[in-house]
């Protein structure tokens, strides 16, 4: 009875190695030939192999309507902000050109067309706005879980 | 709209187009709410973070230089996201220490684990597996993810969390050595 118990000792080491997936072939094999013959055994399997399927299982999200209209919207609102930020600072700038030209007399300096009249410019300018973290992974190497 | 190959949707997307943009949504909303959830296992939290997923998608679309899969590039900033958030979640966490230690002793406390195998349904047998999961650090836990649930090769993870595909390898190992003494932990308090 006891050798019994010792040999499904080890067999349980095999059975969470095989639930984390990290179990080799033969040592597959090894497990299944056990586990025909050891009800124990198999319950305990059984039952953390339901768990970590029900875990991995991809909950169904399905984006709905109200989601869709609320994420455009916002990047609608975006954009809007965008042109108002942009519609006010051109004008300033504009202003302040005048002024300068007529104060010294010499011509506006150049405005770099390509730099603001994208749309990847109006992207660059928003994500430079908006103050993401940096996209570095590295920061959360040893991060632990709340 | 009309089945657009993965160039013509992203050219799309780079100009703006709002059509593109639901389909986008359409196409990849479940990938991103799953993996989300996964990571910080909240429904609210899953739901805002992957409003900020969409809205984050569309303001750096033009900055995708296509040196990864469109998917790959979702999956990052998805798992970048749900980072942040636990982060975040951390920190204020350690501001409020002996609140959370209560709440901590309360989930354990809680926890199916200390209910015996034989009762557990199937739900709390995945808490099971949750709860081991929630004793890897971050990173291991998105690697983990990435690759058990995702169903992603190491070199497509070691792409999403910008890194080498031995540096994934060695996560992986540390995140199932860890996994694999928790659930042992969890059979010996049976
Ligand atoms: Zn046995």
């Amino acid at each position: 009875m006891a050798t019994q118990a010792s040999e499904c000792t080890t067999y349980r080491n095999l059975m969470l190695e095989d639930i984390v997936g990290s179990l080799s072939a033969t040592e597959q094999e090894t497990l299944q030939q056990h586990l025909k013959s050891c009800s124990s055994c198999f319950k305990q399997y059984a039952t953390l192999k339901v768990g970590m399927e029900v875990w991995r299982q991809p909950s169904h999200f399905i984006p709905d309507e109200e989601m869709i209209h609320l994420v455009t919207q916002k990047s609608h609102k975006i954009v809007f902000d965008f042109f108002s930020v942009y519609t006010v600072r051109s004008l300033a700038s504009v202003a302040a050109a005048i002024l300068i030209g007529i104060g010294i007399g010499l011509a506006i300096p150049k405005y770099d067309a390509s730099k603001y009249s994208s749309y990847s410019a109006l992207q660059d300018y928003y994500v430079d706005m908006i103050s993401d973290d940096i996209f570095s992974f590295d920061l959360f190497d040893e991060y632990p879980l709340p | 709209m009309p089945k657009l190959s993965e160039n013509e949707l992203i050219d799309a997307l780079q100009k703006g187009d709002e059509a593109a943009y639901r389909l986008l949504i359409h196409k990849y909303n479940s990938m991103i709410q799953n993996v989300i959830y996964k990571m910080v296992e909240d429904q609210d939290d899953t739901k805002d973070l992957s409003q900020e997923v969409w809205i984050r998608i569309w303001k750096s679309i033009g900055k995708f230089r296509r040196k990864s899969s469109l998917q790959t590039w979702i999956y990052r900033i998805s798992i970048h996201s749900a980072l942040n958030h636990i982060r975040k979640k951390q920190r204020l966490r350690l501001v409020s220490f002996s609140h959370s230690d209560a709440l901590e002793s309360t989930t354990y406390a809680e926890s199916p684990i200390a209910s015996g195998f034989d009762k557990m349904d199937q739900h709390d047998q995945a808490a099971i597996i949750r709860s081991a999961l929630n004793r890897l650090t971050a990173k291991q836990k998105a690697a983990f993810i990435l690759s058990n649930a995702e169903g992603l090769s190491n070199a497509e993870t070691a792409e999403v969390l910008e890194t080498s595909v031995s540096a994934v390898e060695s996560l992986l190992i540390r995140a199932k050595r860890k996994l694999k003494q928790e659930l042992l932990n969890s059979y010996l308090s049976e």
